[in-house]
């Protein structure tokens, strides 16, 4: 049997959310998983450490969460494409290694399957909590992507995207993902293997001698894998192309810059999201993941109820897809922002939004009932 | 049409399981489906809840907050979840471990289901015998492809499932209350 016949059969299958995710990285060309267990992404690690082996891939169960996104790292400094799930708790311990995976520019993928926070939490239950910390949690400037899925199907799609956009623009991609998406059962659909669009990192061939494996020549600069026989330095410390460390101005300037600016020039092409009814609505609800759902299901009463209120849901969280809460706002009255959080996305909702923005908070723990969002509504139009 | 289907027991039952086959069969009939299972922290013995939606349409909002059917498989699922059952909702309890009705259900079928499996010899198949309950009792899903499901699902124990399966439809019988 070829390694593609073991990989999820493409047609229509019934499937967890988070096991849809982990044969998602199987199908992206994920060879390196490293995490350890927690509550409630544990079904990705499980799945993972029987698939892996079976299709001569590698899973490590290290001895904490900080250990997992460094083997991560490594794993992707030899040249694979390398992913990690966990929540809230090991979220926090990896922060400070996202950082230096967007330094050193190594592309790997990071699952946060939220739960109730803060702390410990309830490991069982949902939460959104983590919005802020996806996209601020490590220190320093530095740009990343963030994609939430609302159902299986999304959190299949959007795996596979992760992996391509971290090898793209070799950052670091995290799939902000929720209780209740991960251990949902949905219906999938697998496309034809060659329909799904698969990124590879782009590779430098040129003479060993002429290689900068920071070359600020264009915004990305060529991989060259550890073990390939190059010479390379890699370090946290502000590096110049070389990666050698660096006091100077013009290599700090140029460095960030670039960290910065690999996301932000293509952030249009990173925007992921859905619109409804926003021709004639004078109040949008912006949202995202499970609260997604309930959402629509209560704009959807509410136009029974011949009220004008239309939706984004956003799938890309981080870049903050602008351009169309922006236009949104220009037309409506008002914008309303649920999440089950006490006020997380509404930040960058009110930073571009030309309309008053109110929020529809759900504390964590539960998923707010679409009379919930629907009684919100009611209130704003 | 929607279906919201809650289906209350406590962890070993394989409550979540048969919710996963009810799922996989609807999908399979070209039907769209969300399962949503829950468990308390303890696993086997502790609760256990699978809420299965069926829709003929895209499932929009794919959790419940009142159910049109509750399938009791305990009576601490019962008293759990029987309030939340829909006014004039339908109910199917194993007859053995439920006896306390706590809800106002327009129909109750029961079947028992603990009892039948232990009579196979084996305990595991009573959410199976509760399947072919439920699937006599309410149809919604194609009864081949629940069965055949159910097949895929453990090829190793096709004929103990096959006839739990039967028991299940046979013995199942409308009660007044």
């Amino acid at each position: 049997m070829s390694g593609e016949l073991k990989l999820l059969k493409p047609g229509i299958h019934f499937m967890m959310g988070n096991i849809a995710c982990a044969e998602a990285a199987l199908i992206a060309g994920c060879e390196f998983y490293a995490g350890y267990p927690i509550t409630p992404s544990n079904e990705i690690a499980e799945h993972m450490s029987r698939r892996m082996p079976q299709l001569g891939r590698h899973f490590i169960q290290m001895e904490d969460e900080i250990a997992s996104i460094v083997a991560v790292c490594g794993a992707s400094a030899a040249g694979v494409k390398a992913m990690t799930a966990t929540s809230g708790p090991g979220f926090s311990l990896m922060m400070e290694t996202i950082g230096l995976s967007a330094m050193l520019e190594l592309p790997c993928v990071i699952v946060d399957v939220q739960r109730a926070g803060p702390s410990t939490g309830i490991p069982t239950f949902v939460g959104q909590g983590d919005v802020m910390q996806a996209r601020w949690g490590s220190h320093g400037d530095y740009e990343l992507v963030v994609y939430s899925p609302s159902t299986v199907q999304e959190f299949f799609d959007l795996t596979i995207e992760a992996f391509n956009t971290s090898e793209w623009l070799r950052i670091p991609v995290i799939v902000l993902s929720d209780e209740v998406v991960g251990h949902m059962y949905g219906r999938l659909q697998v496309p034809e293997y060659d329909k799904i669009k698969i990124i590879n990192r782009k590779r430098y061939s040129g003479p060993r001698e002429e290689y900068l494996p920071y070359s600020s020549e264009t915004l990305v600069p060529l991989f060259v894998a550890a073990g390939d026989g190059f010479r390379i330095h890699m370090t946290g410390l502000t590096h110049d192309e070389r990666g050698y460390p660096s006091l100077e101005i013009e290599d700090s300037h140029k460095l960030v810059e670039r960290l910065v600016m690999k996301v932000r020039k293509n952030a249009k092409n990173l925007w992921k999201y859905e619109t409804l009814y926003l021709d004639d609505a004078d109040v949008v609800v912006v949202t995202f993941g499970i609260t997604a759902r309930s959402t629509e299901e209560a704009v959807r009463r509410a136009r029974n109820e011949g009220l004008k209120v239309g939706m984004i849901k956003l799938l890309t969280l981080w870049p903050f897809p602008e351009d169309p809460v922006k236009v949104a706002s220009q037309y409506a009255r008002r914008i309303l922002v649920a999440e089950i959080n006490m006020g997380q996305l509404i930040h960058p909702v009110r930073e571009v939004a030309e309309c008053p923005v109110a929020g529809i908070n759900y504390p964590v723990g539960y998923v707010p009932p679409p009379e919930y969002i629907l009684d919100g509504i009611r209130a704003a139009v | 049409m929607r279906w919201d289907i809650r289906w209350a027991g406590f962890g070993g039952q394989g409550v979540i399981r048969a919710g996963e086959i009810l799922g996989s069969a609807a999908v399979k009939q070209g039907l769209d489906s969300a399962l949503r299972p829950m468990y308390g922290p303890e696993k086997t013995g502790g609760w256990s809840r699978a809420d299965v939606v069926i829709s003929d349409q895209p499932i929009i909002f794919p959790l419940i907050v009142r159910p049109d059917i509750l399938i009791a498989m305990s009576q601490d699922g019962m008293n759990r979840d029987g309030s939340s059952l829909k006014k004039d909702g339908m109910l199917l309890i194993d007859g053995e471990l439920v006896k306390d009705i706590k809800c106002y259900p327009s129909k109750v079928y029961s079947v028992d289901a603990t009892n039948i499996a232990d009579s196979l010899g084996r305990r595991i198949v009573a959410n199976i015998v509760m399947l072919g309950a439920f699937v006599k009792a309410f149809r919604i899903v194609n009864e081949d492809i629940l069965l055949q499901t159910i097949i895929e699902t453990f090829p190793k124990a096709a004929e103990l499932n096959k006839t739990a399966f039967k028991l299940g439809m046979e013995n199942v019988k409308e009660v007044k209350i």
